[in-house]
């Protein structure tokens, strides 16, 4: 698995595809943190959605990275389609974490907040953005050319799919009570965006029950991906 | 390490892409020591029968069946993506995801550079090759664990001739170690000269030449052209068998020898325009 991650590290960082999101995010930071003071949680909330919408578009570039013919060859090299993608999985997770580490530590070294976050908040921050990331990478293997032919359509509807997820508590209220459920299908980014938000309001168990929800979405997604991938090859 | 003991075997193995039957029922042992090279004109399903040899893609129906559970594949596709590394760095990577020892492997790639007679650089990287050193590349990666199968799709194309006898030579000794070698070919070079059992694959069906057959020279010749869309229509119902594909402004046609001079007659009696013409031996 080390083997495969230094080989993506090296295809990827030379590749330099990774450098106009990873901007992105690194200047949408700085700039949102140039005004001060903010508040704590709200501030890692809007983080954590941030990272979620970059993971999901390095993510699905880190996906295709490869050309076809070159897959091939790390697949017959590594004797294991699923290996391979466990290690692009991988790969993307702590890239993207490297990202939330900045988001979080960022504002605390230049005390762009109204007071200083305690050891807890900071943890908390850590799980959630890790979460997020780990959400955004499950739901983004699905839209793989393995599945959907086109890269531009997988693309489109990846974004679609994620516009939804960011409006779902929009949705759900406007939706029929009978439909409304539809919703739960979606990623549960805005329950751990509203347990952020209302921190000091909210119980421990329905912060727990939100990220072991999340988690779980996650998890699920990302075997059952890795299932039909082993199954569909390449 | 027995000859004539099974690796693999395809039972019944058929592939569709859409409504298209690129394999029919294929059925092909492989067995230790086997020299298999296949051919068949341009799209006729010669890397796809490969990539199903090598668990890549997966068959529409039949099984593959591996007898040997820690077999070693070799694989080379045609070409070799532009990638960004040394050739030193792309091996290391490759040999390391295979789980090759450092000290083996260092020790192998500096043996491989200086058999293939490529420069070991340490900054001209494979995105700055020729199209032949790229292949060179592609060949050691394939080669670099010895493996017990070695699956080359169109080994020879981008090779000089020094390197087209080399790679002849290193083939040979792999043979020689008792590697299957199963490779998609347009000619018959390697059948020629490595003594390879032939099989042709002619509308989806994998067909084997048996040696009292006599090997007779044969052609496909592909033309670029440039024709209207009347004259497009008129061909296609004519000669059913001609393979054509959209290529831009113009259409890249396969003709086999039969219909070689009554296509290029029809063609030019509807006022279609030849920009390229090449014959290609495709020796059954």
């Amino acid at each position: 698995m080390i083997a495969l991650l230094s080989y993506l590290h090296r295809y990827i960082i030379r590749s330099y595809k990774f450098l106009p999101p990873s901007f992105v995010f690194i200047a949408g930071i700085v700039f949102i943190y140039s005004v001060v003071p903010n508040y704590v949680m709200n501030s890692y909330a809007f983080s954590t959605t941030f990272l979620f919408i970059v993971t999901v578009i390095l993510c699905h570039m880190f996906m295709h990275i490869e050309i076809l013919n070159q897959q091939f060859i790390t697949v017959v090299h590594s004797n294991s389609i699923v290996k391979v993608f466990i290690a692009k999985v991988l790969y993307c997770w702590l890239f993207t974490m490297a990202l939330a580490v900045f988001a979080i530590f960022y504002p605390v070294v230049i005390q762009a907040f109204n007071r200083q976050p305690s050891l807890e908040e900071l943890a908390i921050a850590i799980v959630f953005h890790s979460i997020s990331s780990f959400l955004a990478i499950a739901i983004t293997c699905w839209f793989n050319k393995k599945f959907i032919r086109s890269q531009m359509l997988s693309f489109f509807s990846l974004s679609l799919f994620v516009v939804l997820t960011l409006a779902s508590h929009g949705i759900g209220q406007s939706l029929p009570a009978e439909i409304m459920p539809i919703i739960y299908v979606l990623p549960p980014l805005n329950n751990m965006i509203d347990v952020l938000v209302n921190y000091d309001t909210v119980t421990w168990s329905y912060k727990a029950i939100t990220l072991a929800g999340s988690f779980f979405y996650g998890l699920i997604f990302m075997l059952a991906f890795f299932y039909m991938i082993n199954k569909k090859r390449l | 390490m027995l000859l004539n003991e099974k690796l693999i075997t395809l039972n019944g193995i058929s592939k569709q892409y859409g409504k298209q039957e690129v394999l029919k029922s294929v059925s092909l042992t492989i067995n230790r020591g086997d020299c298999i090279d296949l051919r068949g004109y341009n799209g006729a399903g010669k890397s796809t029968l490969l990539r199903i040899i090598c668990g890549l893609i997966t068959a529409s129906s039949g099984e593959r069946i591996v007898h040997y559970p820690n077999i070693v594949l070799g694989y080379a596709p045609d070409t070799l993506p532009n990638l960004r590394m040394t050739s030193t760095e792309y091996l290391t990577h490759m040999g390391s995801i295979s789980g090759m020892p450092k000290h083996i492997l260092l020790d192998r790639i500096k043996e491989l550079h200086e058999f293939f007679y490529l420069e070991q650089s340490h900054t001209l990287k494979i995105v700055d090759f020729s199209k032949g050193m790229r292949q060179k590349v592609n060949l050691m990666q394939a080669i670099l664990k010895k493996p017990d199968l070695l699956v080359l799709d169109e080994p020879l194309s981008g090779l000089d001739q020094e390197s087209l006898k080399h790679l002849l030579v290193a083939l040979k000794k792999i043979k020689d170690e008792g590697t299957a070698i199963v490779a998609a070919v347009h000619a018959s070079t390697l059948a020629d000269v490595l003594e390879f059992n032939s099989y042709r694959i002619d509308k989806g069906n994998l067909i084997r030449y048996t040696n009292e057959k006599k090997m007779t020279k044969q052609f496909a010749y592909e033309l670029q052209c440039k024709l209207s869309t009347k004259c497009f229509t008129a061909l296609k119902a004519q000669f059913p068998d001609v393979i054509w594909l959209n290529d831009g402004e113009l259409i890249r046609f396969t003709v086999m020898q039969k219909d070689y001079r009554p296509f290029i007659l029809q063609l030019t009696h509807e006022d279609g325009e030849i920009i390229h013409l090449q014959r290609k031996d495709i020796t059954l």
